[in-house]
């Protein structure tokens, strides 16, 4: 059979093009890749620094918050606007020594006879006959 | 086959020469990537190479209902290179004197000081301005503004120095910084520094502590509780680009950082102001030299509250000159005292306790002298008059706070088995409260004792004790006999809220049996009744056991010859009163404690049922609302409280 050098050299310079042209898309796809890489990288890096700093200016204000309400400064604003306010830890506390059905039933009835209606007299109540 | 465009000479040719240049390039590769590999690395690795600390957010304190107490936060320092400011920035610059609070004329100076003509500092200094710069040194009080504010760059060809950075103020908060860049000074900037920041200024800031700027703990829980707070440094090692920019894509290795875990206190911010206000009170009208309130849970020995005057606001620890200094002591567990009549509880408790007295017991009052081994010692001295001083009963003795009651009780224990009860009641040692340098007390041990501290230590003379450890004697009548470990750390939680650990109730042992310590109860309420030394005391519908302590203090005094000598000083007294309630379930334990109250006392003496009792009143009554203390239903045993009129020790 009859070796046709040609043919040869056609098919090695085809080979070398296909060579080629596959490596540079390689390279050029390596290079592409390694940006996206970089940029993805570079976004993510961001993106941390960004919560960081959002965490930064979280515990900042919180800070800023908490010393807004500290006691010392309620008292202050209090007196200072005259709010009148009165702290939680003063709720009056109220120590029954007398009997304490006869105080609640005092209380109760003081709605349906209020002082009032005592100082104007006994109640006198008339019934109608038929 | 078709013939191709070009001779097969040709076209090997070409062949060839592409073989040639990939081998060339291929060549090249293995020279650089294998052969000089190593030496080409180093380069890179020199140049290129950059580690970066992530540093760990340091956890909080939080108080008993998860306030925050101490916290981290970021702010700016804030400086500026003056070789970098433009001239038509310079209309802005009183804008920005206003801003930072600095006077415009000092503003000028610094920003137009472009050069230093002084001789270059040593190379060692550069790495300390540096981290002046960005905060991570402490300001040394005495050091001039210049020696930890600037930078300065390599000398010109004239022998000055440029000066690249000048700090102007270090403390700027992150909204203040973004004005400041609003007005777009270029050349004006500041690099973030982590702050401890404690919001309620300086309430329980003696419990607290506080973190310095080179992020060291330096006192208190923050000392105490580091490890656990400061969590873990992470790093990274990547590259960087010839900006000095950093390369994310190329990083190498990361370690992220572990933030600090967060410690919950048992001190409860409403308590802590509760007696940081009574303590303004007391600092308002009496001027004592110092004062401390402790307020404690007596079943479970977790203090709710501890505060002392004076005070400090642990954001400014800096700010306090060498003379106020002090004001960082906590002077509960850091300065011992003579706890004086209070004391009386331990010889009482432990008379029963040996059986050596009962409940209707008598003293013969009137004695001025007493026999003890062989030798005649003189009784203390009587500050009431009893009607019958002959037979004064063990509970008209507490009530009135007898000294030759409470002398005759220590003489009848003897020195050996008296010693033994006062360190089992925790005196004479530290009962390991975790933070402000607790002292141990002076007790000393019986081979050293004189022969008439058998009728002075049961009064709670020639002895010294911190006002926690009185605090904890008393608490242990108030818990059945036992003695418990202070304690002001509740849980240790990581950074996701989970709880790590755990503290609980810890006991360190048993002191008297639970008889006693009833018994000793129900005579204490004879202190805080109408008829004993602390009435002031009595909190209406609460059944309160307490007792009253009035020390005279022990002062240099310039002898003849110069020399100067410590005697009791008459004119000086430490006012106590230390307490619970309700007397039958207790559920607080108070103690106040104020030293040097005898100018502003009424009749020039601070007693404690004066001076003392009466805080504890005021504490008592607004802590019941807050702690949601029941009033205890059983009345006391009539029997047991005296009922005569006086008395002030």
């Amino acid at each position: 059979m009859k070796r046709n050098s040609q043919a040869f050299a056609h098919q090695l310079l085809v080979c070398l093009l296909v060579t080629m042209a596959f490596g540079g898309t390689i390279g050029l796809g390596t290079v592409w890749m390694r940006h996206q890489i970089s940029v993805t990288a570079k976004a993510n890096r961001a993106l941390l620094a960004e919560i960081n700093e959002v965490n930064r200016r979280s515990d900042a204000l919180e800070a800023e918050i908490r010393g807004e309400q500290r006691p010392e400064l309620l008292r202050e604003l209090n007196l200072r606007f005259r709010l009148g306010l009165v702290p939680m830890n003063e709720v009056p506390v109220i120590h029954v020594t007398e009997n304490v059905t006869q105080r609640m039933v005092e209380r109760a009835n003081r709605w349906s006879f209020p002082p009032a209606s005592r100082e104007n007299g006994p109640v006198t109540l008339r019934f109608a006959q038929r | 086959m078709s013939k191709g465009f070009a001779s097969t000479y040709r076209i090997v040719l070409l062949a060839t020469g592409l073989f040639v240049c990939f081998g060339g390039v291929a060549a090249r590769l293995v020279w650089l990537h294998v052969v000089d590999r190593d030496s080409l690395l180093k380069t890179i690795t020199r140049t290129r190479q950059q580690y970066t600390p992530e540093i760990a957010r340091r956890g909080d304190i939080l108080d008993a209902r998860g306030g925050l107490l101490a916290t981290s936060s970021t702010q700016r320092v804030l400086g500026v290179d003056p070789l970098s400011l433009r001239p038509q920035d310079e209309k802005r610059w009183p804008e920005l004197a206003a801003l930072i609070g600095m006077p415009e004329g000092e503003l000028r100076r610094i920003f137009t000081t472009r050069y230093r003509e002084a001789p270059a500092p040593a190379p060692t200094a550069n790495a300390v301005i540096d981290l002046r710069r960005l905060g991570r040194v402490a300001t040394p009080a005495a050091a001039t503004p210049d020696d930890d504010t600037e930078e300065d760059a390599a000398p010109d060809a004239s022998g000055r120095r440029p000066i690249r950075w000048v700090k102007l103020r270090d403390d700027v908060p992150e909204k203040l910084y973004e004005e400041i860049m609003k007005l777009g000074i270029k050349g004006v900037y500041g690099p973030h520094v982590a702050r401890r920041a404690y919001p309620n200024q300086h309430l329980a800031a003696h419990v607290l502590g506080y973190v310095n700027k080179q992020q060291e703990a330096a006192a208190g829980m923050e000392a105490n509780m580091d490890f656990f707070l400061r969590g873990q440094n992470g790093w990274r090692v990547g590259e960087r680009d010839g900006r000095n920019r950093e390369l994310p894509q190329f990083l190498d290795r990361r370690v992220p950082p572990s933030d600090g875990y967060s410690v919950k206190l048992s001190i409860d911010t409403i308590v802590q102001d509760i007696v940081e206000q009574e303590l303004t009170y007391i600092a308002t009208t009496y001027e004592p030299k110092k004062a401390s309130i402790i307020v404690s849970d007596p079943r479970n020995g977790f203090i709710l509250a501890m505060g002392n005057y004076p005070n400090y606001d642990p954001n400014e620890y800096n700010k306090l000159r060498p003379d106020e200094q002090h004001r960082m002591r906590n002077v509960a567990v850091a300065d011992v005292y003579e706890p004086g009549s209070v004391f009386k509880i331990v010889a009482v408790a432990a008379a029963l306790e040996e059986r050596i007295a009962t409940t209707r017991s008598m003293f013969d009052t009137a004695a001025d002298k007493i026999m003890h081994r062989g030798r005649t010692i003189p009784l203390p001295a009587e500050d009431h008059r009893f009607p019958n001083p002959q037979a004064v009963t063990l509970a008209e003795a507490v009530s009135h706070s007898s000294n030759r009651g409470a002398a005759q009780l220590g003489v009848a224990l003897g020195e050996e088995r008296f010693y033994r009860y006062v360190r089992a009641f925790g005196f004479g040692r530290p009962l390991g409260f975790p933070v402000g340098g607790e002292v141990a007390g002076l007790l000393r041990p019986v081979k050293d004792w004189d022969p008439i501290d058998i009728t002075r230590i049961p009064i709670g003379h020639s002895i010294s004790a911190t006002v926690l450890q009185m605090h904890q004697a008393m608490s242990v009548i108030a818990n059945d006999g036992v003695l418990l470990r202070p304690q002001v750390i509740r849980e240790v939680r990581d950074a996701a809220g989970e709880i790590v650990y755990r503290y609980d109730r810890a006991e360190i042992g048993r002191v008297v049996s639970l008889e006693t310590a009833r018994t000793v109860a129900r005579l204490l309420m004879g202190v805080a009744s109408k008829e004993g030394t602390a009435a002031e005391a009595a909190i209406e519908g609460y059944d309160v056991a307490g007792k009253t302590g009035t020390t005279i203090k022990l002062m240099d005094e310039v002898q003849p010859d110069g020399s100067t000598k410590l005697v009791y000083n008459r004119k000086h007294h430490i006012a106590s009163f230390v307490g619970f309630f309700p007397a039958g379930r207790p559920q607080v334990a108070i103690s106040v404690i104020v030293d040097d109250a005898d100018h502003k006392a009424p009749r020039g003496i601070a007693y404690g049922g004066r001076v003392a009792a009466p805080s504890f009143k005021r504490i008592g009554e607004r802590l019941i609302a807050i702690l949601n203390i029941q009033a205890h239903a059983q009345p006391s045993p009539a029997g047991l409280v005296a009922a005569h009129q006086g008395g002030r020790r």
